[in-house]
């Protein structure tokens, strides 16, 4: 291990589709305990990275290593109870599900037997974190309501929900806000901060510059499927390569 | 004796043909599996059958049940397939059984649950081949197909609407997203494949020289069959394997053993399922490339 | 009760056994057109085991539940490599392989059946019906349950989650097709003969109608659904021999103006989520 503590290491990753080379070499760390950024312009290859790290696609070459052990062969669901939860760009809920049912779902029960047990599945334990995770996402009172009846903001905050309720150790989160406003926004940002205060690790995809500005402790560049650069927001705002690569145009840090 | 059950098998054979391109030319367009069409198969053979015992020709028959199925198919397409194109597959598949089990109890009361027996001068009626001979109705069998097979090769390969279904079939969604005509040839499909379905029904009113309600089931199954093993969108497949089973039931019927072909049959038919992630079905495993 | 109401009630309660069985396979967005292969299965094997070995009935249909559950578990494997209509075609082939195996295995009669079983009562039918039913709608309160739920719904999102799909789908399959495989044989002890024939693609078919027109999101679904169509044709009588036309009719009306089925889940919130939520 390179990092004192790192949770999450990509070394050397490549992935091809087809003739495209979605990563090419690439390279990170996410320290414990911090969050990260990930970001570069459409088709950069972010969610790619996010699928790999996930299990979700197996890796052309490379190697992923997860709290100090290789992820490489395993299937989502085996990455997923290693202690990695992510949440989806294009939004994936499960249709016929409240919100409570979301966080019951993904909260792995330890005991088997409970998981058949009737009325069971949610023990006392389950029930207050799952309860603390819909206050600390404002859903408390959108607990009973389905996916498709509730705005798209909302949603995102319920991936989110689901993605906490399995306690995972690294957050992957694909442009939380997108779809979002403001208000909502900035509640996100007071969240992951107090997760991160917690003890949580996080790495997040964003566009929205001054969102991710304010929020990451280091920031990792991705264009073309290669890490151009990386640093503390204020080195990476001001890098020349990352102007021009990416925030050159539109000035998108000046706010 | 083994050159009578060959062309024995071939007539059969040519009509799963038929049915199964019927079957397919829905599938591959819509990805529904349309149940009604063994039963627009009966219907089509009661029609046909009617027609040649009052008689009237081949010539006639044909087109006549062809007609009647093809109308029939687009009512189908029209009260259980339109409203529910949107719903899970399952809600079009349970509304064309309806449909098949009305048409069913339609020609029982109709025709009653006996068999509908072809004339004996016609159904005796052979022409002498050296050491086999086939009957004048085998032969109608075989070149009737082979027609249908050649006008179908034709509309698919060489007309606006064969190349408005080819796109269709060759990628539902993009065809969907490019604005095809999706409802015109929604309505074709279904025509096409109900009037096959017809014609195939007459065919085998001749091969068994009989026709009876019940024989939509079994025969719309084994066509099932047929498609899959032969492709179930590209329709040239079923060409072979139309015949090929045909021949391996006549042949299993004569030397024993029907089971275990029917076994081979569907077991051949899971194989396929299985063994093409994606290939000639399309979409029928996970790939490992959809997004996420 | 008459002994012609107590058939009636005796077909509904093997009816309720067969739609939970698609019911349960359903439930992780499987559709199995080859369930009555299962019931085939638990037929034929809980009539030998009964009339051959001389075992208890009870004893014979539950070695038939866990013979049919272990066919399902490996039908299930290569079933996860097929979706939708694909799934329902390839179900379909392996139902048509089942019966023809029947049709040519000599020592189960063949073509020609196999009888033998003594006659059962319908209260010991439907002490199974009742308790499998009871069995399942527990199971829907359970965790378990809302993994099957998830896997239907986006089943890679599931996976990603850190649901075991593999094992949940074959497991469902599992469960479904022990459940078809207790049918069949309480359906040999109340039939007294059984042939091929009578697991078909019909009897396939029927199965999956309990579950779509009485509710495929909640297990009373498919006990309505089983009622509804066993009784039916005793309503549909004075039609006389229009009634299966009538019943086709009514079947697209139902599909075209109730989809979900005549119950859905939507009724049953409420309840549920009190239950969820205090625990
Ligand atoms: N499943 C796939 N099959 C084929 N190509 C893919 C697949 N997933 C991603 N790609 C390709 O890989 C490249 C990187 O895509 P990716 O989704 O990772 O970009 P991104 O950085 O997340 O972009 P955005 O900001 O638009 O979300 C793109 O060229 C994309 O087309
Ligand atoms: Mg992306």
């Amino acid at each position: 291990m390179r990092a004192p503590d790192s949770v999450l290491e990509f070394r050397g990753v490549v992935k091809r589709f087809g003739g495209i080379s979605a990563l090419n070499e690439v390279d990170f760390v996410v320290p414990r305990g911090q969050i990260v950024g990930l970001i570069g312009p459409n088709g950069a290859g972010k969610t790619t990275a996010f699928n790999l790290a996930s299990g979700a696609y197996t890796t052309t070459a490379g190697d992923i290593i997860f709290e100090g052990r290789s992820t490489i062969g395993l299937k989502p669901y085996q990455v997923a109870r290693r202690g990695i939860a992510r949440t989806f760009q294009n939004i994936r809920l499960f249709r016929s599900m409240t919100v409570w049912e979301h966080l019951v779902v993904s909260n792995r029960e330890k005991s088997r037997i409970r998981n058949i047990l009737p009325f069971g599945g949610a023990g006392r334990e389950t029930c207050e974190r799952s309860r603390r995770i819909l206050d600390l996402t404002g859903l408390t009172a959108f607990h009973d309501r389905l996916p498709v009846s509730l705005p798209y903001g909302m949603q995102r905050k319920v991936e989110i929900a689901r993605a906490l309720a399995s306690q995972p150790r690294l957050l992957l989160l694909d442009e939380p806000v997108a779809g979002m406003n403001q208000d909502e926004a900035g509640e996100l940002l007071e969240l992951l901060l107090r997760l991160r205060r917690e003890g949580l690790t996080i790495l997040v995809i964003e566009h929205d510059m001054p969102f991710v500005m304010n929020l990451c402790d280091h920031i990792y560049v991705l264009d073309f499927g290669l890490v151009i650069a990386g640093g503390r927001p204020e080195e990476v705002r001001r890098d020349p390569v990352v102007l021009s690569a990416y925030l050159g145009e539109d000035g998108g840090c000046s706010r | 004796m083994l050159l009578q059950q060959l062309i024995n098998g071939l007539t059969l054979g040519a009509v799963y043909t038929l049915i199964a391109l019927s079957f397919s030319l829905v599938m591959g367009i819509l990805g529904v599996l349309n149940l009604a069409i063994a039963e627009l198969f009966m219907l089509g053979g009661y029609c046909g059958l009617t027609l040649i015992i009052m008689g009237h020709s081949v010539w006639l028959a044909v087109p006549a049940a062809m007609a009647v199925s093809g109308v029939l198919a687009v009512v189908v397409e029209r009260v259980a397939y339109r409203p529910l194109r949107d719903a899970p597959m399952i809600m079009p598949l349970l509304s064309t059984l309806a449909f098949s089990i009305i048409f069913q109890n339609v020609a029982v009361n109709v025709w009653g649950s006996d068999p509908l027996q072809l004339p004996d001068a016609l159904a005796d009626a052979r022409l002498s081949l050296g050491t086999a001979s086939i009957g004048i109705m085998q032969l109608a069998v075989i070149v009737v197909t082979v027609l249908l097979v050649v006008a179908l090769g034709v509309i698919v390969q060489s007309t606006k609407l064969g190349r408005g279904l080819r796109a269709v079939a060759e990628n539902r969604e993009v065809a969907r997203i490019l604005g095809a005509p999706a409802s015109r040839l929604t309505t074709a499909a279904f025509a096409l494949s109900g009037s096959l379905a017809g014609a195939a029904g007459v065919l085998i009113g001749f091969h068994y020289a009989a026709i009876t309600p019940y024989v939509g089931v079994d025969t719309g199954l084994k066509a099932i069959a047929v498609m899959v093993v032969g492709g179930s969108t590209r329709i040239w497949g079923v060409l072979i394997a139309g015949p090929l089973i045909g021949v391996a039931e006549v042949l299993s019927v004569v030397y024993g053993g029907s089971a275990i072909r029917d076994m081979v049959v569907y077991g051949l038919m899971i194989l396929v399922l299985l063994l093409r992630p994606q290939g000639v079905l399309g979409g029928s495993s996970m790939p490992e490339g959809e997004r996420v | 009760m008459s002994t012609y109401a107590a058939g009636l009630s005796a077909d509904i309660g093997i009816a309720l056994l067969g739609g939970l069985s698609v019911y349960v396979i359903l439930a992780t967005g499987q559709l199995s057109l080859g369930n009555a292969a299962f019931m085939a299965v638990g037929a034929y094997l809980a009539s030998a085991l009964t009339v051959y070995a001389g075992l208890p009935l009870t004893a014979a249909l539950m070695l038939a539940g866990l013979a049919s559950g272990f066919l399902g578990v490996l039908v299930g494997f290569p079933a996860l490599r097929l979706r939708g209509i694909y799934l329902a075609m390839a179900t379909l082939g392996f139902g048509e392989m089942t019966r023809s195996f029947f049709l040519d295995f000599a020592p189960a009669g063949g073509a020609g059946g196999f009888r033998g079983m003594g006659p059962v009562s319908t209260a010991y039918i439907w002490a199974w019906s009742a308790s499998l039913l009871v069995g399942v709608v527990l199971l829907e309160r359970s965790r378990l349950w809302l993994e099957f739920r998830a896997v239907n719904d986006d089943e890679r999102a599931a996976d990603l989650i850190g649901l075991n799909t593999t094992a949940i789908k074959v497991g469902a399959f599992g469960l479904g097709a022990a459940i078809a495989g207790v049918a069949g044989g309480l359906f040999a002890y109340h039939q007294l003969y059984i042939e091929p024939g009578m697991f078909g693609f019909d009897r396939s078919i029927e199965m999956v109608l309990y579950v779509v027109l009485g509710g495929s999101t909640v297990a009373v679904g498919p006990l309505l659904g089983a009622t509804l169509l066993v009784l039916l044709p005793e309503f549909l009588r004075f039609l006389a021999d229009w009634r299966l036309a009538a019943f086709g009719a009514l079947l697209i009306l139902v599909l075209l103006f109730r989809r979900q089925g005549i119950i859905d889940r939507g009724m049953f919130r409420g309840l549920s989520r009190r239950k969820w939520a205090t625990p």
